[in-house]
């Protein structure tokens, strides 16, 4: 089903999050104007993850989103975003991790690789070039499969990221994931390394071509490097789980350029991240 | 995504939080314990191992490191302090003070402890190094080898220590009816394993430690750690941490561990150090360089009767030469050049696979054979391993339909795609032995190098007995060790860390025989199929060189085979005085004037005939033919005078002038 953005009104929505404008002291910063006049949106922009209306950027997903989406006025899918000006200090943004909602003040800096393994623990998605050339840290962001490592973490903000774990908790009838089991199957995994980014790029696959051909398999899984030279039985096991049916367990894919709205459902306390730390020295 | 999946997950969240800590340390609890309710496999597939570089204790500090970017300097002055006081900073510590100096590329100066990783590096920003470069330490190696970095050409005779001679290698190789005298090489490769460096250490009571690190050995671990702790064997205990990946010997202690244990006592905070890719590839462990001279003889009838070989390598063993195909006469030297690296268990037996399965190709060339048809006269010199290697040589080769679609070296073929087959061989001498054989079907395109493997053909052996469950993994594993040879035959670059992808591995059919009276070493794989890994990875190199010299009808002798060595190979020799454009190209190639005259084709019956239409490039030999060993870096003939303040042009990396 289609998340419709209900949210979607000006930039005066209460529920905005709070920007680093009113959150830090330090962003008082003499380079606001640069910032705000190109870098920092221009930089979030081009990843393609990010809509840059906030800073007057000509939204990337309106054609994406279909004829209904297109049709709509550009102001109703100017949800209030992230605020014009990101960082020097922290920013809070909101997503999803494997359907759960998170709250998180994060710096502009911060990849997306970096918050899941170190801020949510979430460690299944490994770290290994960190320059976005192997594909260990591959995750899905709105079911497209993304280098989390080249990715910054405020570019998912109110999007639906899915990592390994969220394969993990996915059970059909009791048993692991039909990927998990067809890799473990066919052999497709000596150190293990390299599995969970292969994982989420075949279950991107697996979710937008439910038959794919052997050279689908290898065009969808080029971005992924496996030292231990597993690839003909990870593309064997590619086409296994394929020919069990469709396979979307643990990944939700919206419709293109849908967003989960602001107000979000209930938030338990315990989401809340205890504040930071303040700097010592 | 079940409700009680979401209270569980909770329920772990709010005990996490309720143990105070940094940030960084959120859910640690709950993810120290090894995923419930998975087997081993499926752990490791969905990400729930927890590898040493996924520990997250409370309180856990993260260590960056600032390195020496020169091989050897002068540390001039070291400025820590502003990365004392940067956000997040909890101990910074320099292991090399001002005046003092660094003797390694990347070696450890300054060590900084932070709550996160982000801000470790960013504090890693605020340290100053001044560093003044020192001349190389030149080392004097016994033997007196030259300190040059390794290429065909062979070092002094003098560094070559004494042979090691079976029989009367010389006076046959003298009266042989086909004789070729090559030489090979391999240069230095990282390992690059995908699991990073780790190390985590933490204080215990009473002073003392422990310590998370994957390694084969926790036993040589804690034995480093003590010595270098100075600490009684009760205080140090080693926690064995999964460990993702080998490739080659993960056992001790990286220098700078032992400064981050110290540290860890001092301040009394538990540190995790994770090596980051750049630090991997430069300070991570290598495969140094190794290098061959080959002498093989054979009688008319294709009998090998004479081997002598001189290799000359960074390591202290030689490359165990000949491999598997041992003739009767034989005499073997080797030379210990500086070691760049220190050598890796398998390195040896890799180089001499690759060496062996080379020449053999080449001296059947010269018979106008296949290796395919060679092997089988040869069986004999396989002891014990003969009926075995004759079986799977006539297994996979059957597969492959090499009797029909193998070509003389040299594909005749309209365009610039050229085709080509090869075929070699792998043993692990170990127990009963592993065998695995392998034919490559590659492309080459002459336009721009590069090399496209089609398909790979393996066989390997199982014992009649073993479950289909052992089947498939020794099948797994011979795949897999077919992949990393080919990774390492024609992509692995020095520190550059490629490796091959999905897309360039082509097909891969796998063949198992059934061998008699294998017994256990063959069907037991612990350690998923290691035996038939590495036989498979000895043999995949040669079968892909071959292959492309089978494809081009030139001999590219020195791996990687990468497409500036093909495109240099093929390109004709440019004009002397070039007035040296941007030149993409890999250097020049030398000169016509310096390649060796065009070899006797003395060997007479078996030369191929020059069935290669393609024009040769000028000054190419057809591969197989004999050649004298490399020329020395040429300089151009005299006759023709160069601008005086160019260099000598370097030779390119392994191409031999011969093509």
């Amino acid at each position: 089903m289609r998340l419709v953005d209900e949210a979607a009104g000006g930039s005066g929505d209460p529920s905005a999050p709070a920007g680093a404008g009113e959150a830090s002291p330090r962003s008082a910063f003499s380079r606001r104007d640069l910032l705000k006049g190109g870098a920092a949106a221009g930089t979030l922009g081009t990843l393609g993850l990010l809509d840059a209306e906030g800073a007057g950027k000509k939204k990337r997903r309106n054609k994406a989103a279909g004829g209904e989406g297109a049709g709509k006025a550009p102001a109703e899918e100017q949800a209030p975003n992230l605020p014009e000006i990101c960082g020097p200090g922290p920013v809070k943004i909101r997503f999803r991790v494997n359907g759960e909602f998170r709250d998180l003040a994060v710096e502009p800096r911060e990849t997306l690789l970096e918050v899941l393994r170190d801020r949510l623990g979430l460690y299944g998605t490994k770290e290994v070039c960190d320059r976005g050339s192997c594909g260990a840290c591959t995750v899905l962001v709105d079911g497209s499969p993304i280098h989390a490592c080249g990715t910054l973490a405020l570019s998912v903000h109110r999007r639906q990221v899915n990592t390994v774990e969220g394969l993990a908790q996915a059970r059909r009838g009791g048993r692991p994931h039909p990927l998990a089991e067809a890799f473990v199957a066919a052999g497709a995994l000596q150190c293990g390394f390299c599995t969970p980014g292969f994982l989420m790029a075949s279950q991107a696959l697996l979710t937008r071509n439910a038959a794919p051909s052997e050279a689908d398999v290898d065009q969808a899984l080029c971005g992924n490097l496996c030292r231990c030279g597993c690839y003909p039985a990870i593309r064997q096991a590619v086409l296994a789980t394929a020919s069990l049916g469709p396979v979307t367990d643990g990944v939700e894919v919206p419709e293109p350029g849908a967003r989960f709205p602001l107000s979000a459902p209930e938030m338990p306390p315990s989401e809340v991240p205890p504040p930071e730390p303040p700097p010592r020295g | 995504m079940g409700k009680k999946d979401k209270k569980k997950a909770r329920a772990a969240k709010a005990k996490a939080a309720a143990a105070k800590r940094p940030r960084g340390g959120k859910a640690a609890a709950a993810k120290a314990a090894p995923a419930p309710g998975l087997p081993g496999g499926l752990a490791l597939a969905l990400g729930a191992t927890v590898f040493t570089t996924d520990i997250a204790l409370p309180g856990l500090l993260h260590v960056a490191v600032a390195r020496c970017p020169l091989p050897r300097a002068k540390v001039r002055a070291v400025e820590a302090a502003a990365a004392q006081k940067a956000p997040g900073v909890q101990a910074v510590r320099v292991l090399r003070e001002a005046g003092g100096e660094t003797g390694r590329l990347g070696e450890e100066v300054v060590l900084i402890a932070a709550e996160s990783r982000a801000r470790a590096q960013a504090a890693l920003g605020l340290v100053r190094i001044d560093f003044e470069a020192l001349p190389p330490e030149t080392p004097a190696p016994a033997g007196g080898a030259a300190p040059a970095p390794l290429t065909l050409a062979p070092p002094d005779e003098e560094a070559f220590g004494a042979a090691l001679t079976e029989l009367e290698p010389d006076a046959v190789m003298g009266g042989a009816a086909f004789r070729l005298k090559e030489s090979y090489g391999w240069e230095r490769q990282t390992l690059a394993e995908w699991e990073p460096h780790a190390f985590v250490c933490e204080p215990v009571a009473e002073g003392g430690l422990q310590v998370w690190a994957a390694s084969e050995d926790p036993g040589r671990l804690a034995a480093e750690l003590m010595a270098g702790l100075s600490l009684p064997a009760e205080k140090v205990k080693v926690v064995a941490a999964p460990v993702g990946a080998i490739f080659g010997g993960r056992a001790g202690l990286d220098p700078v561990d032992l400064a981050c244990a110290r540290m860890a006592l001092e301040i009394k905070a538990p540190l995790s150090l994770v090596f980051d890719r750049r630090a991997e590839l430069i300070v991570g462990r290598h495969r140094g360089a190794a290098f061959a001279e080959v002498e093989v003889g054979a009688d008319k009838d294709g009998h090998l009767t004479a081997w002598r070989s001189r290799s000359w390598s960074g390591a202290q063993a030689p490359p165990p030469l000949p491999h598997l195909v041992r003739p009767p006469h034989r005499s073997v030297r080797h030379a210990l050049v500086p070691p760049e690296a220190a050598p890796t268990p398998h390195e040896g037996a890799e180089a001499a696979a690759y060496f062996s399965g080379c020449a053999l190709d080449e001296l059947a060339t010269q018979m106008g054979l296949s290796l395919a048809d060679v092997l089988p006269l040869n069986g004999s010199l396989c002891e014990p391993y003969g009926d075995r290697f004759a079986a799977l040589v006539q297994a996979v080769t059957g597969d492959a339909g090499w009797k029909t679609r193998w070509h003389p070296h040299g594909d005749s073929a309209e365009g610039p795609v050229k085709r080509g087959m090869g075929l070699s061989f792998g043993l692990v001498a170990d127990g009963s032995g592993t065998l695995a054989v392998v034919v490559a079907e590659v492309a080459v395109d002459r336009q721009t190098g590069i090399v496209t493997v089609q398909k790979l053909h393996l066989a390997g052996e199982t014992a009649r007995e073993a479950t289909p469950e052992a089947k498939k993994l020794v099948e797994g594993a011979l795949s897999r060790g077919a992949v990393q040879g080919l990774s390492r035959a024609l992509f692995e670059v020095g520190d550059g860390g490629a490796i091959a992808g999905l897309c360039e591995v082509g097909r891969v059919s796998t063949l198992l025989v059934e061998a008699e009276g294998l017994g256990a070493p063959v069907v037991q794989v612990d350690g998923p199929g290691k035996l038939p890994v590495l036989a498979a990875r000895y043999a995949a190199p040669a079968a892909l060189a071959n292959a492309v010299a089978n494809a081009l009808g030139l001999r590219l002798p020195v791996l990687p085979i990468t497409p500036d060595k093909v495109l240099a190979a093929l390109a004709p020799p440019a004009p002397p005085p070039a007035p040296a454009p941007p030149a993409p190209a890999p250097p020049a190639a030398p000169p016509a004037g310096s390649t060796p005259p065009p070899a006797e084709p003395a060997a007479g019956e078996g030369v191929p005939p020059a069935s290669p239409p393609q024009e040769p490039p000028p000054g190419a030999t057809p591969a197989g033919t004999s050649s004298p060993a490399a020329p020395p870096p040429a300089t151009p003939p005299s006759a023709v005078q160069e601008p005086p303040p160019e260099p000598p042009p370097v030779p390119p990396p392994g191409w031999r002038g011969r093509s």
